[in-house]
């Protein structure tokens, strides 16, 4: 699916001082139906990874590559069919919905942009798809036209993946899913996102701070740290047998319950 | 350790509501913090955890109305003036919130903050103020502390920053302190040492604790005792063990299944909530 | 209640429009004509007495809010159709949205063009064209109008920095959304409350100008009244009949005191997020 050939993020201008250079010479690669997760603390520039393979960020050297054509680098106009194809749920439920549309047209929104309209694996009847994907995340059809202020946190994260959904991408990218959820509602949300995996026989790439969620949810592991990978690997594999010093840290920091 | 006529901290049918409507968001809540004893409080947001520390501190707005008794060695600080309760505040009761950046002044360098706190309550003649502060800077685990001391907030890091909070709370040594999600910000590895920091403090200080928190993990490695907030209420009070393995109400049930995700084999469904105690728009029910 | 100072700004408001509007079809007697006694005080055929040529005021008053609130609305349409758009635009070309995009230097260049115009107060624009068309309605339009634009840039360009910040909008581009599209369907809804607001702000600003234009001369010239100008006249004879500063005073402040309420009512009106949930 992805193909990422060491690629670099800097920020500043060309040869100047004071450039931060975030992303560091990583190299990895998304096999089509894989769970990929990918760890990391604050610092471990781990969503300016994701945000470059949605093409929502340029790296400045390196190449990523989808279904084996380039896209970084690209105009947008050409990224038609990564747009279509890959499709993100962003971490907080409440930025990532527009307060001033309803949810109907939030959800139909991928359908109706000028970039996906008229490719011939979206989706044209916006309605019928519309009330696809809402029972696909289990919402009554009767609420898309609220606006976003009137639900919870958790229906809000079922919404932007009903979004995410809408044009049969092949491709899921989760930013931190859960984190701004309450816990009572995480196991909700991460129950849908497996089922929905499963049904759909989607590719996911899921961003979070939470190795136990990340464990919980994927099969392959990519460890992070200050825009590196330290690690990475099968799930059982990293996790049993960590064979970097950071993602040892990392697994013993993480709080069990002790009583 | 002698015994002490009640325990350190007794709150009985403490109700709270807000403005003119008077809408009530704790029900008449009633616990114990006894010497030494770590508490911890677990909720979801919405709980009225966070309005429970605020009560006990005197800091909630002025829009609230609080009933009820909040009695801090056998003193009752319901309805105390602001001018008795600050003389409290920092000394023998003393708070830890969630979000260090906006705990700590961002225009004074963190050692005059934390000598402001030791200045407010205790004698500090001419001088000795600085030693004091650079000490407890050392003991909350900072490197260099003459250095953090003369540093203004925003050029450390987010677990120097709580550290120099919990410093701020800790340098009078009280009594009670009241941490409202003090780890929830921090990146892992750094909330498991500010939690062994904490552990360690609180030992040193014989202080009680009052914790906060929506992870019941992270409290389990604090406290020994665990209060279960819903909607209000006190729905669970017990030992973290009793709670882990014998949770008597189905909520509990409910909280403790969906926290114990190494418990459940990985691509299998989640147990949550829901799977134990249901709520509908109205009411209550039990299990589903 | 707590929707009372929309009412009260809405009722204000609609007072004056009514008066200019009322003007146009029926006024007690001609503004221009002297149809009395100088400066005669309230009675029944004057209800607000007669000024210093012997005119009746209240038909004056009438005639005079036509001026002020089509000053207004041209001025600050004006405003906000150059403002707006270059506020949005500088805001869109900044930040995060744009990352991979060249686009930061167009966020520059427009701010300080606007900062060029705001060197330029609306007293000087005025001054400006008076001496080259002479003065009149039209001219100080557009100097307040012009003069404006800066304020509605910048409130355009932060409110448009804010909005880019939230993760919708990256969402509308993973989703295709052009960059226009998105200006249009999320950025302008977003943005509007703040503009609103400004936008009452400005009228008031803009009737206080005009005010003060014609004070000096530079809008419309004699002998069409407008409140300002009544105020000069005003001034004129302030120790003998001080009551003829009062009404094209209370005017202008009932005027610019309702706007404010209504900008403010209306933002909270339209917030979907204070509607009551259905």
């Amino acid at each position: 699916m992805f193909e990422v050939s060491h690629v670099s993020r800097r920020y500043g201008r060309h040869g100047a001082t004071g450039t931060v250079l975030a992303v560091d010479d990583v190299s990895l690669v998304v096999r089509p139906g894989q769970r990929l997760g990918i760890v990391g603390e604050s610092g471990s520039e781990k969503s300016t990874l994701i945000r470059m393979l949605a093409a929502l960020d340029q790296p400045t050297s390196g190449e990523i590559r989808f279904q084996g054509e380039t896209v970084s680098g690209r105009a947008e106009r050409h990224l038609g069919g990564l747009r279509a194809a890959v499709q993100l749920v962003f971490q907080d439920p409440r930025s990532s919905l527009d307060p001033r549309m309803r949810v109907a047209d939030i959800v139909t929104e991928p359908l109706r942009s000028s970039l996906l309209r008229r490719r011939p694996d979206v989706p044209r009847d916006h309605r019928a798809r519309l009330a696809e994907v809402l029972e696909a995340v289990d919402l009554p059809l009767s609420m898309a036209s609220r606006y976003p202020h009137e639900f919870s946190g958790g229906q809000r994260q079922r919404i932007a993946i009903a979004r995410a959904l809408a044009p049969k991408p092949q491709v899921l990218i989760a930013d931190e899913p859960v984190s701004a959820l309450d816990v009572s509602v995480r196991a909700q949300v991460l129950n849908l996102l497996n089922d929905l995996v499963a049904t759909f026989g989607l590719t996911l790439v899921m961003v979070s701070h939470d190795l136990l969620v990340v464990r919980h949810v994927c099969d392959h592991v990519v460890v992070m740290r200050q825009g590196r990978i330290e690690e990475s690997g099968p799930t059982e594999q990293v996790y049993g047998d960590p064979q970097a010093a950071y993602t040892k840290e990392l697994l013993a920091a993480v709080p069990r319950l002790r009583f | 350790m002698t015994p002490s006529a009640e325990p350190l901290l007794v709150v009985r049918d403490l109700r709270v509501a807000f403005g003119r409507a008077r809408n009530e968001v704790l029900h008449g809540l009633s616990f114990t913090v006894g010497a030494r004893e770590r508490v911890g409080v677990i909720g979801e947001s919405g709980s009225g955890k966070s309005v429970t520390a605020l009560a006990v501190m005197g800091l909630l707005a002025e829009n609230a109305t609080v009933a009820g008794s909040v009695r801090l060695h056998g003193r009752e600080l319901v309805g105390l003036g602001d001018r008795e309760l600050s003389a409290l505040r920092g000394d023998q009761l003393s708070m830890v919130f969630q979000e260090p950046m906006t705990a700590l002044d961002p225009t004074m360098t963190v050692g005059r903050q934390v000598a402001e706190v030791l200045r407010l309550h205790q004698d500090t003649p001419h001088g000795t103020a600085r030693e004091r502060v650079v000490a407890m800077l050392g003991e909350v685990g900072l490197a260099d502390p003459e250095r953090v001391a003369d540093a203004y907030p925003h050029a450390l890091s987010g677990g120097q920053r709580q550290r120099c909070v919990l410093a701020m709370a800790l340098i009078n040594r009280p009594d009670l302190v009241i941490c409202d999600e003090p780890t929830t910000a921090l990146d892992v590895t750094v909330q498991a040492r500010v939690l062994r920091l904490l552990d360690a403090e609180l030992d040193a200080a014989e202080a009680a604790c009052l914790f906060i928190s929506h992870d019941l993990a992270v409290v389990s490695q604090v406290c020994s005792r665990i209060l279960v907030m819903l909607d209000g209420e006190i729905v669970e009070d017990g030992s973290v063990g009793d709670v882990f393995t014998r949770p008597r109400h189905s909520y509990t049930q409910g909280l403790v299944a969906t926290a114990r995700l190494d418990q459940v084999p990985p691509g299998t469904r989640l147990p949550t909530v829901e799977d134990f105690y249901a709520r509908d728009a109205g009411g209550r029910r039990g299990a589903p | 209640m707590k929707r009372a100072p929309l009412y009260l700004g809405a009722v204000l408001v609609g007072l004056v429009v009514l008066a200019a509007l009322g003007s146009l079809v029926w006024t007690p007697y001609d503004p221009a004509a002297i149809v009395g006694p100088k400066l005669a005080a309230p009675s029944f055929a004057h209800p607000v007495g007669t000024d210093h040529l012997g005119r009746d005021v209240i038909s004056r008053l009438l005639v005079g809010a036509r001026a002020t609130v089509a000053v207004g609305v041209v001025a600050v349409a004006l405003a906000a159709g150059g403002g707006v758009p270059l506020g949005l635009i500088a805001g869109m070309s900044d930040g995060r949205y744009a990352q991979g995009r060249r686009g930061a230097w167009l966020s520059e260049a427009l701010m300080r063009a606007v900062d060029v115009l705001y060197a330029f107060p609306a007293l000087l624009l005025a001054i400006l064209l008076a001496a080259a068309v002479g003065a009149s309605t039209a001219t100080a339009m557009v100097a307040i109008g012009v003069a404006t634009i800066p304020a509605f840039a910048r409130i355009a360009r932060a409110a448009t920095l804010t909005v880019m910040t939230q993760d919708f909008v990256l969402a509308a581009r993973a989703s295709g959304t052009s960059v226009g599209a998105t200006a249009v369907r999320h950025v302008l809804p977003n943005i509007a409350p703040v503009l609103g607001v400004q936008a009452s702000v400005s009228f008031g600003i803009a009737i206080l100008a005009e005010a003060g234009l014609s004070y000096l001369g530079l809008a419309t010239p004699p002998p069409t009244p407008t409140w300002g100008r009544m105020l000069r006249e005003g001034q004129n004879v302030l120790f003998g009949a001080p009551e003829q500063a009062l009404w094209p005073g209370l005017a202008i402040a009932v005027a610019v005191l309702g706007l404010n309420l209504l900008g403010d009512g209306l933002r909270d009106l339209l917030d979907p997020r204070l509607r009551e949930v259905s």
